[in-house]
């Protein structure tokens, strides 16, 4: 967290890892925790779809060595529009974010935080995570044992591969929640507070 | 900004005139290298004042709401409220301005239409249909040509009066408002609007239907960025306007704005004005209903207690309530903890619910804690956190109001408690937070309440309840465990 704050680093330590990433493959810690579909497997629907309005997360966003923690608001603002709010626990906020048809609005953003290639980075990962079944592009779908987890792994470039795993599902709502990012080494945790 | 205006530009650019003249008459420089050389060649000094004159004048022509040329045009309403309203220009339209009139009658919707007077002869009807539904008509000249506003402010001002006859001919009521073509505003339009009864109306937000091809990238250029009290500017002359407006009244209402008429829209700011006004006026009248300023001894006086209180404090204990307001959601999230300060470093700020973490300090070393990691800090080296610490340890001592270098404070008396507002100074600190405000408990002069203003708007307020002063606190409670 202490890093975070310096500007300059920030910028270097993400040019560095998408130059690090760019050409290779995924971490192999990373396909070794791909799950396998249970033959009577059956997926459930995106969480934010139909009738979902309103989300809040005790959330842990890591990215690289920096380790982020509070609160993630996610609010429905049209069909085809998201806003998300991540406040920290001092009650300043890290980002408030308006994804509408994969178009970014910024409309807050903590100044280390306020950096073009890291809010596109926010950007996708958000987008793979709000639209998940219904919208990406042949995601891999798999259901885990009892149908408490299942996980889905989709992208089509090496910058935007994702793997985001549901837990602890009822009545089609998952309490704990986390996105993978490998190529940038982002690690999103979410915990269901109350909707 | 407010200050630059074409006036105030003018008068500069014929001081620098005047001043180099004179200078060239009466005491001309020499042996000052280039100077002398531009005091010989004034072509050299008339020809690049006279072009950024011109090209400033020339600029800030096309930005209405610069309000450059003039301060008598309204770009936005009330931002009180979640209203906005449509404003169409370059209609009536014999095709499109029906299906536009059906889409806002479908979803009762007051929008204004900008009209081109000599495009109204054959499409009366249609100006009585605007005026029988509802909607309000505006001037938007009459021939709408590419040179309209180079003309003399007569001429300007004969075009303006006659779309005024035309409308009033059909409907028999004059239009209020008027939006120069193309939204050109320079000092001839200034001129011809002097003297006649209309109000100019820019707009805040310019969808650019007239040249975006995508209806998915026009609604969100439109609502991607809405604020209360928005002026949108459309034009019922095109296919793509019509074909969105019905997505475009969904998504703004799903927002939650509420699509109301022009003259809502303004009236409500004037209302707030006028309201804003009575309000002050019964802040003299009535001094103990509202804060009242200290006066330079009591504010002094107050310093001095907040010393005295601080020099004497040794140890604070108290629980705590946090309450963060967003403006993206109506619910607040609430965090409780417990709080320990010990002289003269020494701070456990710990978070108990929802959810577990913890800020430890201990002089120069923080500890950040949650339920996944822990981060040692070392102040000495980290200016940021060093700034936040300073910060924290000020604010719950009180002695934050004292650092007259990093903030600007006004003190007040809220009748129940002392009031102490702080602005920052640095841009850094400033770009986070807006404002933090202090309120001293009138007894003991220690914190009860803060509360931080975020730039966004966002805000945190803390409450210190059943707080215990002087009191032993173990060294357990600043370790990071």
């Amino acid at each position: 967290m202490k890093s975070f704050f310096h500007g300059k680093y920030i910028l270097s330590l993400i040019t560095f890892l998408l130059f690090m990433t760019g050409c290779g493959t995924l971490p192999k810690e990373y396909l070794q925790g791909d799950p396998v579909r249970s033959a009577n497997a059956e997926t459930i629907g995106s969480p934010y779809t139909g009738s979902f309005e309103k989300a809040m997360y005790r959330t842990t966003l890591d990215i690289g060595k920096n380790h982020l923690t509070g609160y993630l608001l996610i609010k429905k603002t049209s069909d085809s529009g998201f806003r998300l709010a991540f406040a920290n626990d001092i009650g300043m906020t890290w980002f408030d974010l308006e994804l509408v048809n994969r178009e970014m609005i910024k409309h807050a953003v903590f100044g280390p935080l306020d950096k073009k290639a890291l809010l596109r980075i926010f950007a996708t990962d958000f987008d793979a995570l709000l639209r998940s079944v219904n919208a990406n592009p042949s995601p891999k779908i798999y259901t885990i044992a009892d149908g408490q987890h299942y996980a889905l792994i989709g992208g089509t470039s090496p910058f935007n591969k994702y793997r985001i795993d549901f837990k602890d599902i009822k009545e089609g709502k998952a309490r704990y929640i986390t996105v993978i990012n490998p190529a940038i080494r982002l690690t999103l945790s979410m915990k269901l507070l109350g909707l | 900004m407010k200050r630059i205006n074409f006036k105030t530009v003018t008068l500069l650019f014929f001081l620098l005139l005047l001043f180099f003249n004179l200078t060239r008459w009466f005491a001309m420089p020499v042996g000052l290298g280039w100077v002398t050389f531009l005091y010989h060649h004034p072509a050299l000094f008339y020809a690049p004042l006279t072009g950024f004159y011109l090209i400033l004048s020339f600029f800030f022509a096309f930005f209405p709401c610069s309000k450059f040329h003039t301060r008598n045009v309204v770009c936005k309403g009330d931002a009180v409220n979640p209203c906005v309203s449509i404003t169409f220009d370059d209609g009536p339209d014999s095709a499109l301005t029906p299906v536009i009139l059906d889409t806002l009658k479908k979803h009762r919707v007051p929008a204004t239409f900008f009209l081109i007077g000599h495009q109204i002869a054959g499409n009366e009807s249609l100006i009585r249909r605007i005026d029988s539904e509802g909607h309000e008509m505006g001037n938007h000249s009459f021939d709408h040509s590419g040179l309209w506003d180079f003309r003399s402010a007569g001429a300007l001002r004969k075009d303006i009066l006659k779309t005024e006859e035309v409308i009033e001919k059909i409907v028999n009521k004059r239009p209020r408002y008027f939006r120069p073509p193309y939204g050109v505003i320079n000092p001839m339009v200034e001129w011809a609007m002097a003297g006649t009864r209309y109000l100019m109306i820019g707009w805040s937000v310019r969808s650019l239907d007239t040249i975006i091809r995508n209806e998915k990238k026009l609604l969100l250029r439109i609502t991607g960025n809405l604020r209360p009290g928005d002026i949108i500017l459309l034009h019922d002359n095109r296919r793509i306007t019509a074909a969105i407006l019905e997505k475009l009244i969904l998504t703004i209402r799903s927002k939650g704005f509420r699509l109301v008429s022009l003259s809502e829209l303004i009236k409500k700011q004037l209302m707030y004005k006028i309201l804003t006004a009575i309000l002050l006026s019964l802040m003299y009248l009535l001094p103990y209903a509202q804060n009242r300023p200290l006066t330079t001894a009591e504010a002094q006086d107050f310093r001095v207690k907040i010393l005295e209180t601080t020099r004497k404090t040794t140890s604070i204990e108290s629980n705590f309530t946090q309450e963060k307001e967003m403006q993206m959601m109506a619910e607040k999230i609430v965090s409780k903890g417990k709080f320990y300060f010990r002289k003269e470093k020494k701070l456990r700020w710990e978070y108990i619910t929802p959810s577990p973490y913890l800020i430890i300090i201990d002089n120069d070393l923080m500890y950040v804690i949650d339920e996944n990691k822990q981060n040692k800090i070392n102040l000495q080296t980290n200016k940021v956190f060093r700034e936040i610490n300073n910060i924290i340890l000020g604010a719950v001592q009180g002695s934050l109001l004292n650092d007259t270098k990093n903030f600007t404070t006004t003190l007040s008396d809220t009748r129940s408690s002392y009031l102490a507002i702080l602005i920052p100074q640095s841009s850094r600190l400033g770009e986070s937070i807006s404002q933090i405000a202090i309120y001293f408990d009138k007894t003991d002069y220690s914190v009860e309440k803060l509360i931080m203003q975020e730039a966004s708007g966002d805000n945190t307020k803390i409450f210190f309840t059943s707080k215990k002063m002087n009191l032993p606190i173990p060294d357990e409670k600043f370790l990071p465990r």
